[in-house]
């Protein structure tokens, strides 16, 4: 049940910048604190951890989220009444946590902002002072600390470009055989289960805001330059999506309209089965480009395919749209064929975008 | 969002300050009481997010072996940073790896951070490490009594959210069709149908992973029931994208005008019905009525037959709309009765009997 990312490169490189960054915030607190506290080094893990599409912003965000909470810990630190500390940070504790909580699902930087300001006003407010106290050390600290983890951040930028054709290929390769799937699934009512196996696994890609899908790319503030393309991207993406779910329901009608097949239904199985194929084709071509940065040479025709599938269809179906709904395998065989050419549109304008 | 709607979560972690805070205050003696008010607490946050309390439970303990150990190295100023270092990658490679158990490694290094830099002696390294122990042990057993019954709670709760998230998805696409500003700010409006889907991805994982959790402990015709609430949401997630195709099909943006009335009787009627849903989910009501929505829908049929079938450039999508349509009826219905399956089952009677 639990969604289990396969770890690229990208992970390991994000996971190993961050140790170091942290290895050298614990290095110049060694040396440099003003606090003589954790500061500089929880101040720089905080700050490290931001999604791809605008790090510098969230980076900057937690630094000022971190700074508040240090500020407000400071009132606190003031009252010498255990009792009234206690119950501020209580009311504190329990409306941020039961907000987080109960507004669920909320995205990752709003949950993240909400969890370092409650941790670090716990943290500030509870933490034996060693006199004498001033806020403004614990200031300068968690400044520090935030400099060098946007610093080490900075040097260790992946380029949009890259990340964003990383982060797709998981999920073109999970489409890369849902067609064929599909197909099977609708014309012979075969390979149900890897269907909906394939489905859940799309909608866990989809959902994983930082590991395994751009998400990021969509954040306020991303990178003017590339944005309109990647939003495009993705865009075109989802819908093809979207039209792989209509065809899962439409398969799961279960029309018996290809169990006793004639002449005609033959011939439009095959049809459907020849365009799946093809839009499958464009599917792969798409996942080479990503990975291998280069795209493949191809021969194929991807049109007159669409044009055959629907003389076929043709051949089936009531040519007057007023007669389809006499039955409803008509209508579900047509709604399909529709979905497979609006496929072939899409899957061909990503191509022809592409650099 | 309700924010009354689970008020024994309010309950639990008001509980958990309060012991944590009385038994700092009654163990003051003690330099490093703190540590027990900041694991109950962390550890509890540990304890909503996920489904049992053995997670956590292992957490805390993981939490003071890791702050023992800080403990010790804090000595040593040239072996503290590379220790920090491997715990700050195992941790990260941790979350990348199972990004919905984000938590548990960020408070792992956040504990080890913390203690790396107070050099204290053993003894109240020892202290440090009980206290952390302590407090993880007020969190799952306060939960483990207290909130015996939450994942019943969880389960409806996360199923209002699944619908909510079903029910705002329908609203968006259809203001696609309804709002004539679609064409120049594609985007904007593709970009809440995203936000909307993703919502509905995130609900319907953790209803699965709750549901999955409850079906151990119930009969196996309840747990086919669950299950078929479930299949259910899917089918009428299907069914609302395949709806939603209109869209990406229509040339002509003005032919919507000719079908407005009629599109924004349907889009009102199913704000209706997904809100009779949702009051479903936790009460014991009778099923939805969809005659409504069918009323709805045979209008605009109508129109399709009158108008939109001679003006419309492309009238099949028009048609294949209206199948569509006919099909999110039929979901809604064959979901509401699920519903109602469900909350004829024993198990869940109490909880809907309020």
């Amino acid at each position: 049940m639990v969604h289990v990312t396969s770890l690229t490169t990208h992970h390991m490189r994000q996971a190993l910048s961050a140790g170091l960054t942290v290895a050298v915030a614990s290095l110049v607190s060694i040396y440099f604190v003003y606090s003589y506290d954790y500061w500089i080094i929880l101040s720089c893990f905080f700050v490290i951890q931001t999604t791809r599409g605008t790090p510098l912003k969230q980076s900057f965000n937690t630094l000022l989220v971190i700074i508040m909470a240090l500020l407000f810990s400071s009132l606190l630190i003031y009252i010498h009444e255990f009792a009234l500390v206690a119950g501020i940070l209580t009311v504190i504790f329990v409306f941020v946590s039961y907000l987080l909580y109960s507004s669920r699902p909320v995205s990752f930087t709003v949950f993240y902002s909400g969890i370092v300001f409650l941790f670090v006003t716990l943290l500030g407010t509870l933490e034996p002072i060693q006199p004498p106290y001033f806020v403004h050390t614990r200031i300068a600290d968690a400044v520090i600390g935030g400099v060098i983890g946007i610093l080490c951040m900075a040097l260790t930028y992946v380029q949009p470009a890259k990340a964003f054709k990383q982060d797709l290929i998981p999920l073109l390769k999970l489409l890369s055989a849902y067609p064929q799937a599909l197909t099977n699934n609708f014309l012979e009512h075969k390979n149900e289960k890897e269907c909906i196996e394939t489905k859940l696994a799309i909608e866990r890609v989809l959902q994983c805001d930082n590991s395994t899908y751009p998400e990021w790319a969509y954040e306020v503030g991303f990178n003017p330059s590339l944005r309109s393309g990647f939003r495009f991207f993705l865009i075109t993406i989802e819908r093809i999506i979207e039209l792989c779910f209509s065809m899962n329901y439409l398969a799961s009608l279960k029309i018996n309209l290809f169990t006793h097949p004639n002449q005609h239904t033959k011939i439009l199985a095959e049809g459907i089965f020849h365009a799946m194929h093809k839009n499958q084709e464009l599917i792969a071509i798409l996942l080479h480009y990503f990975v291998h940065n280069k795209l493949r040479q191809f021969a194929s025709d991807f049109t007159s395919d669409i044009s055959t599938l629907e003389n076929a269809l043709r051949q089936v179906v009531p040519h007057r749209i007023e007669l389809l709904d006499i039955e409803s395998d008509y209508m579900t065989v047509t709604a399909f064929v529709r979905d497979i050419k609006d496929m072939r549109r899409l899957l061909l304008e990503l191509i022809m975008a592409l650099p | 969002m309700d924010l009354f709607y689970q008020p024994k979560l309010a309950v639990y972690l008001l509980l958990v300050c309060c012991i944590a805070f009385s038994v700092s205050y009654y163990l003051q003696f003690n330099p490093q009481n703190h540590w027990l008010i900041w694991s109950s607490l962390f550890i509890s946050l540990l304890t909503l997010s996920s489904v049992g309390v053995l997670l956590p439970f292992c957490t805390g303990f993981i939490v003071a072996v890791m702050v023992f150990i800080v403990g010790v190295l804090a000595h040593h100023d040239y072996v503290l940073p590379t220790y920090l270092f491997a715990v700050t990658f195992i941790c990260l490679m941790v979350e990348q790896r199972y990004p919905y158990y984000f938590l548990i490694p960020f408070t792992i290094t956040l504990f080890t951070i913390v203690a790396s830099l107070q050099r204290v002696p053993l003894s109240l390294n020892v202290d440090r490490a009980l206290y952390i122990v302590a407090g993880t042990l007020v969190a799952t057993l306060l939960q483990s009594f207290l909130l015996f019954k939450k994942k019943y709670g969880e389960l409806f709760f996360s199923l209002k959210c699944v619908l909510l998230s079903l029910s705002s998805l329908t609203q968006d696409i259809f203001a696609c069709l309804l709002y004539p500003e679609y064409v120049d700010n594609v985007y904007l409006f593709e970009r809440r149908i995203h936000g909307q889907k993703y919502r509905f991805f995130q609900s319907i994982t953790q209803l699965r992973g709750i549901s999955h959790y409850v079906e151990k402990k119930i009969q196996l015709n309840e747990r086919q029931v669950l299950q078929e609430v479930l299949n259910k949401l899917e089918m009428l997630f299907d069914v609302i994208v395949d709806c939603g195709q209109l869209r990406n099909r229509v040339s002509d943006y003005s032919t919507f005008q000719l079908c407005a009335e009629e599109l924004g009787g349907i889009t009102k009627e199913l704000k209706n019905i997904f809100d009779q849903l949702i009051n479903q989910s936790h009460l014991n009501n009778t099923q939805v009525d969809v005659t409504l929505l069918k009323g709805k829908i045979k209008r605009f049929e109508e129109n399709f037959t009158n108008v939109l079938q001679v003006s419309a450039k492309d009238p099949l999508i028009f048609l294949l709309f209206i199948s569509s349509l006919n099909a999110l009826c039929e979901a809604i219905a064959a979901l509401s009765a699920s519903l109602f399956a469900v909350s004829k089952l024993e198990i869940f009677k109490s909880y809907f009997s309020k």
